[in-house]
């Protein structure tokens, strides 16, 4: 009786075992599920007026501070980068987990955690250095044309979308690299395929990231609709059909601002 | 369903045997027909890849290479195509019964060489761009256990399903080179005899068979893949019938990618589309069958599981499920370039990886990883992998220490595709469980924290006179594999 009794736990602990084995990105991706909490207790607290918001940045630490002095430029863009990276991660960190899961999975299972910690640590570099660029950039926007620099990205975006440079970087995000097994070389590659990823990602995404720095307001759900945009490009089996898609949905959100634009004349 | 149609060994037949020569007019009347046409010989070699564009895609580069629809797709590109020759056979006045012969090189005797009635230049079936001392019978392709020809090590697997299985792995939509993270990888199948196959006879000066673009073109591509599907249908009644049973295999059609057309050149469609599950028993469903029960000759005899040498666990009791995950346990550190020359890598084997392992309910399986495999073109060389072989080995040490063949077909098109799919590299897995237990038995593994991974380049059978015909060198076009890896499952 006691060995059936004690057997009959075992299944289960041996299924999510073998479930972490095969996913080790799933503590990554808590990471990610963990960040879209953060941004949506945020979101609830803005729109009540919290202080938590206002003490953390929020969702405004990554927009637009309308028509910044030269001198705060810089300013607001570093107090900028943690809310940048916190969306970052929320938005790019689907599409990375392919990645991260490869590192994991090609790595001697005790270092496994390490080296995907490795390459996240490359991957978000990349990222928060051009989150400083972006904010710093759309902090001398002035506060009056939000509207028209949101349009003017929007069309820069789906413009984007049809380079053969866009083209290109997609394709690198899918690259992945041999990584050796352990010791300093390991940690290299694990650190420089992070790099590489996040640089080919940035090239692949930069114009649909500055989107949200840029936005006026509801940057939940443009962070939102960018992040199931730029997941579903990642995912896509037919690359140039889904930058297409992508570009033609862009034209239209051009479209749908410049015209909400006029109408809130 | 009766079995009307019967495919014959093609050597079995001689050359102006009705079989042949009405192959062989109906090849030339196919090649007369305008390139637009579907039954039209251009048509159905542009179907499974082409460079020029034309037909436009879809009809155009559907060939599945590279994962678990592999199989079932030539299975139904080969069957419609035999329709198609068989109208223009009763047209020219041939057997109604005629059916598609298959070259099974593996036979024995001069089975390895080409068929003479290829070799004919006044013969249709004839082309000129074939490795060198295919088309005057001088070579033949490597055979024996550690040659190319063989499926022992495909006959091996009871598993279709994954990655060094037999079949290929699983992907949830037909695309042309499916990759998993980046990298292609066939079953063990596709890899031998068919890519090495593919890669001997295409050589490295730009034989149509070296490329999936341009194989079809040639006429005993159709012959080769016959013998495939005669293999893959023997593994079907050796395992009584392994196939995959997920629906993403089981209900697959290929309309997505161009789908096939009959033997009027209409368009497949409808009710008479075939998924995977319709092709699984040619006999009973399509109709054809094969003149012989020929199993490939069984490779080196295993020995009982023994102990492995410390570090590794010891041999396990129970048997494990199919999919349990893997383990890396070591791998090299830097790439290694392939020139046509016999390199040897060690792997080192990590102690704390081993460590983690727990053997104790699971059947183990020990995997051997090329990883990142990369070149610019095909060089049309295969080269067989061996673990711990030593500096001058006699052929059963060739037997005992072989883990698998290396080719590179389909390289330059999974790097630079046609369709709008991502590039990519090729990436070999070889299960190596029987080899390390043969190594440990004979006591030639008695280090168990390096193995040492040499590639040797296989040359063509060639005469003594002709052994230029043999040479293996390809410093214009080297290899680069970017990791060798060793999995415990």
């Amino acid at each position: 009786m006691a060995s059936a009794n004690t057997a009959l736990p075992r299944p289960a602990r041996l299924d999510l075992r073998q479930l972490l084995l095969r996913h080790p990105e799933l503590g990554a991706a808590a990471v990610v599920a963990a960040s879209w909490l953060t941004l949506l207790v945020l979101a609830v607290a803005r729109s009540h007026g919290s202080g938590l918001a206002a003490g953390t940045g929020g969702m405004d630490g990554m927009t637009m501070r309308g028509g910044a002095t030269p001198g705060s430029t810089w300013t607001v863009a570093v107090t900028g980068v943690p809310s940048w990276v916190l969306m970052t991660v929320a938005m790019m960190g689907p599409a990375a987990l392919g990645a991260i899961q490869y590192t994991g999975l090609n790595s001697l299972r005790w270092r496994r955690r390490r080296a995907m910690a490795e390459f996240s640590a490359g991957y978000i570099t990349l990222w928060a250095v051009f989150g400083m660029l972006a904010l710093a950039a759309a902090a001398l926007v002035p506060g009056s044309s939000r509207t028209t620099a949101l349009a003017t990205v929007l069309a820069a975006a789906a413009a984007w979308q049809l380079t053969p440079v866009k083209q290109w970087s997609l394709l690198a995000c899918h690259r992945t690299v041999p990584l050796p097994p352990r010791g300093w070389r390991a940690e290299k590659a694990d650190f420089g395929f992070g790099l590489r990823n996040g640089l080919a990602c940035v090239g692949s995404c930069w114009c649909l990231m500055l989107i949200t720095a840029v936005a006026p307001g509801g940057q939940l759900l443009w962070t939102g609709a960018l992040t199931t945009v730029v997941t579903a490009e990642r995912l896509a089996r037919r690359p140039r059909r889904a930058t297409q898609a992508t570009a033609a949905v862009l034209g239209f959100a051009t479209m749908a601002t410049l015209a909400m634009g006029n109408l809130l004349r | 369903m009766t079995n009307p149609y019967v495919r014959v060994d093609v050597w079995s037949l001689a050359p102006n045997d009705p079989i042949i020569t009405a192959y062989a007019d109906a090849v030339r009347a196919m090649k007369a027909r305008h390139p637009s046409d579907p039954t039209s010989w251009a048509y159905q070699a542009a179907m499974h890849g082409t460079q020029d564009g034309s037909p436009p895609t879809p009809p155009a580069n559907q060939c599945q290479h590279y994962s678990w629809y592999f199989l079932p797709w030539h299975r139904m590109f080969v069957y419609y195509f035999e329709q198609i020759v068989r109208v223009q056979v009763v047209a020219n006045g041939g057997p109604a019964t005629w059916a598609l012969p298959y070259w099974n090189y593996d036979g024995g005797g001069d089975a390895n060489k080409l068929p003479p009635a290829f070799r004919d230049p006044s013969s249709p079936l004839y082309v000129k761009q074939r490795a060198a001392g295919f088309n005057d019978g001088t070579v033949g392709l490597p055979t024996g256990p550690t040659g190319i020809t063989s499926a022992w090590q495909a006959f091996d697997l009871a598993t279709f399903t994954g990655v060094g299985e037999f079949g290929g792995g699983e992907t949830n939509s037909p695309v042309q080179f499916f990759a998993v993270n980046d990298q292609i990888q066939a079953g063990q199948l596709e890899n031998t005899p068919h890519n090495a196959v593919h890669d001997a006879l295409g050589g490295q000066h730009g034989g149509l068979m070296g490329s999936p673009y341009t194989a079809a073109l040639d006429p005993i591509f159709w012959l080769h893949h016959a013998n495939i599907d005669r293999l893959w249908l023997l593994w079907e009644q050796q395992t009584q019938n392994s196939d995959p049973s997920d629906q993403n295999w089981t209900g697959q059609n290929f309309l997505s990618m161009g789908g096939f057309f009959d033997a009027n050149g209409n368009a497949i469609q409808g009710n008479s589309v075939l998924t995977c599950t319709d092709v699984q028993n040619p006999p009973t469903q399509l109709g054809y069958t094969y003149d012989k029960q020929t199993f490939p000759a069984p490779g080196p005899s295993p020995v009982p599981p023994v102990s492995w040498p410390p570090p590794w666990p010891a041999p396990p009791q129970a048997a494990a499920g199919p999919g349990s995950p893997r383990n890396m346990v070591g791998a090299t550190d830097r790439p290694v370039r392939l020139v046509g020359q016999t390199e040897t890598v060690p792997v080192t084997i990590d102690d704390r990886a081993v460590a983690s392992l727990q053997p104790a309910r699971q059947q183990h399986r020990v995997f051997l990883d090329l990883d990142h495999i990369e070149a610019e073109r095909n060089p049309g060389q295969v080269y067989g992998v061996y673990l711990n072989l030593p500096g001058q080995p006699t052929d059963a040490d060739l037997t005992d220490d072989f883990a698998g063949n290396l080719s590179l077909f389909g390289i330059e098109a999974a790097r630079h595709p046609r369709r709008d799919e991502h590039p990519h590299s090729l990436r070999v897995s070889f299960d190596i469980t029987r080899l390390l237990d043969r190594l440990a038995a004979a006591g030639s593994w008695t280090d168990g924290r390096r193995l040492q991974v040499t590639f040797r380049p296989t040359p063509l059978e060639a005469p003594p006179w002709r052994e230029d015909l043999a040479a293996t060198a390809h410093p214009d076009l080297p290899i680069t594999i970017g990791r060798i890896s060793v999995h415990y499952v």
